[in-house]
């Protein structure tokens, strides 16, 4: 953490000027660190939120005072000081790399790899001034987005930021917001509800299949809404959208803290589809730096025939602590979750799913496959309940890891609970080591050994793979072979 | 609440202290520790799924020692090498048939031993929670069996705990069972009871020496108002083989926690069971495989039923530690609900720091297979017997641990009496 | 001895037999096609008394008495068997199990007393072996791992050993090879007497090359919409279920 101790020094050392107060300079905007009530008027207001969505942020704030940090993950980090943590705006350090030739060579050439251009790789390390140039460089982007903006329009989608949202349509959100992961359902939940500083809303009307995929990437104000990022998604009576979430690039981000909180809801007959690609920095190959990353992403089928689907490829982050669930209300309502998760290095992950039956009918299915790689630890932690009133439901679980070093660890802990004796829950799990014979025979046939393992952990992943949008899959499965790089010896 | 009923254990202390000479220092320690640790709770992961109301509405007094009882004793061999009952918690003479057992090993009960060998305490396990250190601090009794090095005890070894007049009281009973390079027993262990609302709370602690074998029948069936807590540690060093089957049908509300430590290269446990829990019935199975030595291999195979308002859990923990390279451990549950108001819950568990390894554990959960009973039935066999016919199927999985014919047989047999009584509704 | 009257039938709410008549008589064969979709196992199931085949209205008697009335069980013990398409697996039930406590099931029914487990061993080995099955086969567990062919024979075998007055195959020749439906047609040949009656379902001509039914019907959306001799499956075979139904 010793990185962590750096950035926050250096940090101090360009706030000192603001110790006393708020400043309103427009470059700078910003809450002194720490978290308390004038904080959360100082957001609230900054985002002219009307009266109720103060209140609500302050209500939020109380709940968490009285709750605890969740200690039962398998996970081991350093307590968190929430009051050393800027909540709006953290300004920027300091000593940006002025170009490209100052950022790190390692982090450059992941970014060849991946094939990204020159201006967005700029952005993407963080290069000082880079944001200018990446508005001109992505232009054609921008231009794409808002002709996409037209159609959406067109079909009578709303994809906006919250922020804009709780203005515009505030009963929408006043309805939806919270519907799905009420503010005590967990701490990091809680603390996301008193200081998310945005994220992104959407409503797909009724019977309309939003006419593209839904990314972040083309919402134009998307800036910088990583740390408490709030997402809402509702998808009327008959209604599919699919949503993109993330990127395959390393992001780098100075806030080591991220709560975030994505809420779907699906109405009868609607489905939603939402897939991430998570890779935020995840420390170097000590175990220095990096991300913790506690996002709560739930899902309510709440209509007759609603389906819902996760899929996630994690591979970044120090610390990975989501488990994205489905509320199966709806009879014959569906959910799925399909994840790989890669650990290497120190970096630590439990993450998992839960599916909660309540609906006659009602089916899911979990797919998780577990890369341990380095001195990292892997834990799949699931739940599969079955209430008395959820008739005939059917559960498929399959969780398999794979071990690619010695010193990692991988973890499967799933809870299995049936009130309902009409179910059908299966669930399998295995862990195995990465084979020697599949290798082998890889690197027979030319193949070096990251080449070999990145095939065969391709290939181990290939049932969630699938599942992910192409333009997604194909970059997915570069990340995989990236994120196992000096695995093996 | 829990400091209070603490307390009263507490208070129960001097009356055991002296019972079992050797035992006192230890008894005090352990006391204290049950104090500090408290009673479990709802939030301790292992109690996620038990009622742990029976515990915490008061405190158990200790029960009263029994010289005899004429509750009869179903027993499962023919020919036993030894029969030895335990009338809550004490060893019972009139009872008991020694047969030729003690010519071949070394067969003491634990007060007995104690006053030859001062150094068994140190043998005993203090605890790593609650109920464990009220067991070391209350213990009455137990069996001390020492099977020496390349001793073949061939006929099994009947060991009976029956709990009688024992109402709101508790019986802490500790077995140890011992066996010697290569050496090999067959243990058939049965826990009975009255109709009185006792709690049984026996810890058994198995050592196996290099090479040795162990057959270990565990049948649960306490009286129906019971509340049972059982501890089994079983340590096994190089190529020993644990093979256990536990039957769980009795008690009100029943806890199994079976601990298994994997010590040499080459050791083998298969740790399976069955639970049957008749209407009302609450029961809990806690196993964790805990492979710390490479090269070893663990099988487990449970089975449990829930009739109605019955309620059956399974948590299942494999271990594989960093240098348990080439561990090969599999684990599989079924669980069968056969009322609506039934209820199952599991939560197998990997926990994996090694990477040459071949862990698996599959789980599933559901109804009978109508499908099969509609092909039993329209073969005109009755509904009764085709759902009969299907659960010992179902249970007889977990049976495949026991080798001698006749012993499974006798053991299944328990199993169609179970259903033969649920189907005349004389489980209610 | 069979005899069906307006029979409706409802699965999952949904009809599926239509107003169906049909009355055998000892000493017939008679063979419902029909396509896939026409409600041919519904009426299988309906006659062996599958829970959840609501029968809506209409009725079935078998030798004068209320079949309807009877649970599943109760109708073997009448002497009616139903030839699974599907066989059910049965891990950890032994056949020779199943089949002695199905024959003694129906024993007790009917008022005898069980068979003893020599004379039940003594009666397999026969009609096994006239049914080309092994020994090994009847030990393990029912149908688990048996072929499609394999499957067949046993339901052939525990027809022969439950005797029954009134057998319904349902596409008792589906998937097996020429060798397999020989051995299976022999079956239902021998089982054919002056005083049994068997109703093949099939949706081919095939099985009826090795077993000629008396009486053709064609099933088509629930009900029976054609009846004829042997030459109608013939008919069928050429011109398909379109032209005729």
């Amino acid at each position: 953490m010793a990185g962590t101790v750096e950035a926050k020094k250096q940090i101090e050392e360009a706030t000192k000027e603001y110790k006393y107060g708020f400043s309103s300079d427009i470059d700078m905007e910003m809450a002194p660190k720490g978290l308390n009530e004038d904080v959360i008027r100082y957001i609230s207001a900054k985002k002219n939120e009307p009266e109720w969505m103060l209140e609500w942020r302050l209500k939020a704030y109380h709940q968490w005072l009285k709750m605890e940090e969740p200690d039962w993950a398998k996970l081991n980090f350093p307590k968190i000081d929430y009051n050393d943590i800027y909540y709006y705006a953290a300004p920027k350090s300091q000593d940006k790399p002025k170009s490209l030739d100052e950022v790190d060579p390692e982090l450059l050439r992941i970014y060849a790899k991946l094939g990204i251009p020159l201006e967005e790789q700029k952005v993407l390390a963080g290069v000082e001034g880079a944001r200018k140039v990446a508005v001109d460089a992505v232009f054609d982007s921008v231009s794409v987005a808002t002709t996409f903006r037209e159609e959406l329009k067109k079909a009578g989608v709303i994809f906006m930021s919250i922020s804009e949202a709780i203005v515009e349509y505030p009963e929408m959100v006043r309805k939806y917001l919270a519907s799905v992961v009420p503010v005590r359902d967990n701490y990091f939940a809680a603390l996301n509800c008193a200081v998310f500083s945005d994220g992104t809303f959407v409503y797909i009307p009724k019977g309309v299949r939003c006419p593209m995929e839904l990314s972040t990437y083309f919402r134009i104000n998307a800036e910088n809404t990583g740390q408490f990022e709030r997402t809402l998604i509702v998808a009327d009576e008959g209604s599919y959208v699919s949503y993109l979430e993330g990127c395959t690039a390393p992001m780098r981000d100075e806030n080591q803290l991220h709560a975030a909180v994505v809420e779907l809801i699906a109405l009868d007959d609607a489905e939603i589809k939402y897939s991430t690609v998570q890779n935020w920095y995840p420390g170097d190959k000590d175990g220095v730096g990096g991300i913790y990353n506690f996002v709560t992403k739930r899902g309510n089928c709440k209509g007759k025939n609603s389906k819902i689907s996760w899929t996630q490829v994690e591979t970044g982050s120090a610390i990975t602590w989501k488990y994205p669930s489905c509320i199966l209300t709806g009879e014959n309502s569906v959910g799925e979750f399909y994840s790989v998760a890669v650990t290497n290095n120190y970096q630590q992950a439990d993450t998992g799913t839960k599916m909660i039956h309540l609906g006659a009918g009602s089916r899911s299915t979990i797919i998780s496959k577990g890369i341990s790689a380095g001195r990292s630890q892997n834990t799949y932690r699931g739940l599969v309940k079955i209430l008395p009133s959820a008739e005939g439901v059917r559960n498929y679980t399959q969780c398999d890891s794979l071990l690619v070093s010695d010193t990692s660890g991988a973890h499967t802990v799933p809870y299995i609970e049936v009130k309902n004796p009409s179910a059908q829950i299966e669930h399998e799990a295995t862990t195995s080591k990465i084979s020697e014979d599949q290798l082998f025979y890889c690197r027979s046939r030319g193949l070096d050994e990251e080449e070999a393992v990145a095939m065969i952990v391709n290939g181990f992943c290939k049932e969630v793979m699938q599942h992910l949008p192409m333009e997604f899959a194909v970059e997915a499965q570069k990340l995989l072979g990236i994120s196992l790089e000096g695995s093996v010896g | 609440m829990t400091a209070t009923v603490l307390e009263t254990y507490q208070s129960q202390l001097e009356s055991v202290i002296g019972a079992i000479p050797c035992t006192d220092a230890l008894r005090r320690s352990a006391m204290d520790k049950a104090l500090t640790a408290g009673l479990p709770t709802p939030k301790d992961e292992d109690w996620r799924y038990s009622d742990l109301k029976p515990f915490r509405t008061g405190a158990f007094a200790l029960s009263k020692a029994a010289q005899t009882s004429d509750m009869p004793i179903q027993y499962f061999a023919d020919k036993p090498a030894a029969r030895l009952v335990f009338i809550n918690g004490q060893f019972s003479e009139e009872r008991s048939d020694l047969g030729t057992l003690s010519d071949s090993v070394r067969l003491k009960t634990l007060t007995n031993h104690c006053q030859v060998d001062t150094a068994r305490a140190d043998d005993l396990l203090e605890g790593v929670d609650a109920l464990d250190y009220l067991n070391t601090a209350l213990m009455r009794d137990g069996i001390v069996i020492s099977v020496p090095a390349g001793v073949h005890v061939t006929a099994p070894v009947e060991l009976i705990n029956l709990v009688t007049n024992s109402a709101k009281a508790a019986t802490h009973t500790r077995h140890l069972i011992e066996l010697g390079e290569n050496a090999s027993l067959t243990l058939i262990e049965q826990y009975v009871g009255d109709a009185t609302d006792y709690w049984s709370n026996p810890v058994m602690q198995v050592r196996m020496g290099e090479g040795a074998r162990f057959d270990h029948i565990r049948m649960q069936s306490e009286g129906s108002h019971a509340v049972h807590t059982g501890k089994l540690y079983v340590d096994l060093d190089a190529r020993a083989t644990y093979r256990g089957t536990s039957i769980m049908t009795g008690a009100a509300l029943s806890r199994l926690e079976i601990t298994a430590r994997i010590l040499g290269t080459g050791a083998h446990a298969d740790i399976n069971g069955a639970a049957l829990a008749a209407p009302g019935q609450s029961h809990d199975t806690i196993t964790r495989v805990d492979h710390r030595i490479p090269g070893a291999t663990s099988e487990q195979i449970y089975r449990t039923i829930a009739d109605k308002r019955a309620k059956s859990s399974f948590q299942g923990k494999i271990t594989v530690a960093v240098d348990a390279q080439e561990t090969a451990a599999d684990q599989s549950f079924k669980a069968l609900l056969l009322d609506r108001t039934g209820e199952a819950n599991a939560k197998p568990e990997l926990e994996i720091f090694a990477d040459d390894v071949k862990c698996s554990h599959g789980a599933t959960v559901g109804e009978l297979d109508t499908s099969a009973l509609f092909y039993l039935t329209s073969r005109g066999i009755d509904p009764d017997t085709a759902q009969q016919m299907l659960v010992e199927a179902f249970t007889g999985d977990a049976l495949i641990a026991v080798e001698d014919d006749d012993l499974r047989n006798a053991l299944m047999d328990n199993v169609s009496r179970w259903m033969q009584e649920r189907s005349k509704g004389g489980t209610q | 001895m069979i005899k069906i009257d307006n029979l409706h039938v409802n699965v999952s709410d949904k009809e599926i037999i239509k107003g169906l008549n049909l009355e055998i008589n000892a000493g017939e064969v008679h063979a419902i096609m029909g396509p896939n979709g026409a409600g041919k196992s519904t009426l299988a199931s309906t006659i062996a008394g599958r829970e959840n085949y609501e029968v809506t209205s209409g009725s079935i008697t078998f030798d004068g008495k209320d079949l309807l009335e009877l649970e599943a069980h109760e109708r073997v013990g009448e002497g009616i068997f139903l030839g699974f398409q599907y066989p059910v697996e049965i891990p950890g039930v032994s056949n020779l199990n199943f089949m002695r406590t199905a024959l003694n099931g129906v024993r007790r029914y009917r008022g005898e007393d069980d068979m003893s487990a020599a004379e039940f061993m003594k009666l397999i080995r026969v009609k096994a072996a006239d049914l080309k099955m092994d020994m090994d086969m009847l030990k393990r567990f029912v149908n688990v791992g048996f072929s499609g062919g394999e499957k067949k024979r046993n339901e052939m075998v525990q027809m022969a050993v439950l005797d029954p007055k009134f057998a319904v195959l349902d596409e008792t020749d589906s998937g097996l090879d020429i060798d397999a439906l020989r051995t299976v047609s022999d079956g239902i040949n021998a089982q054919r007497r002056d005083d049994t009656a068997i109703l093949l379902i099939t949706h081919y001509q095939r099985l009826l090359d090795y077993v000629k039914p008396d009486f053709v019907h064609v099933l088509a959306n629930g009900k029976i919409v054609k009846s004829g001799g042997p030459e109608l499956a013939l008919e069928l075979e050429e011109k398909g279920y379109a032209d005729v139904a």
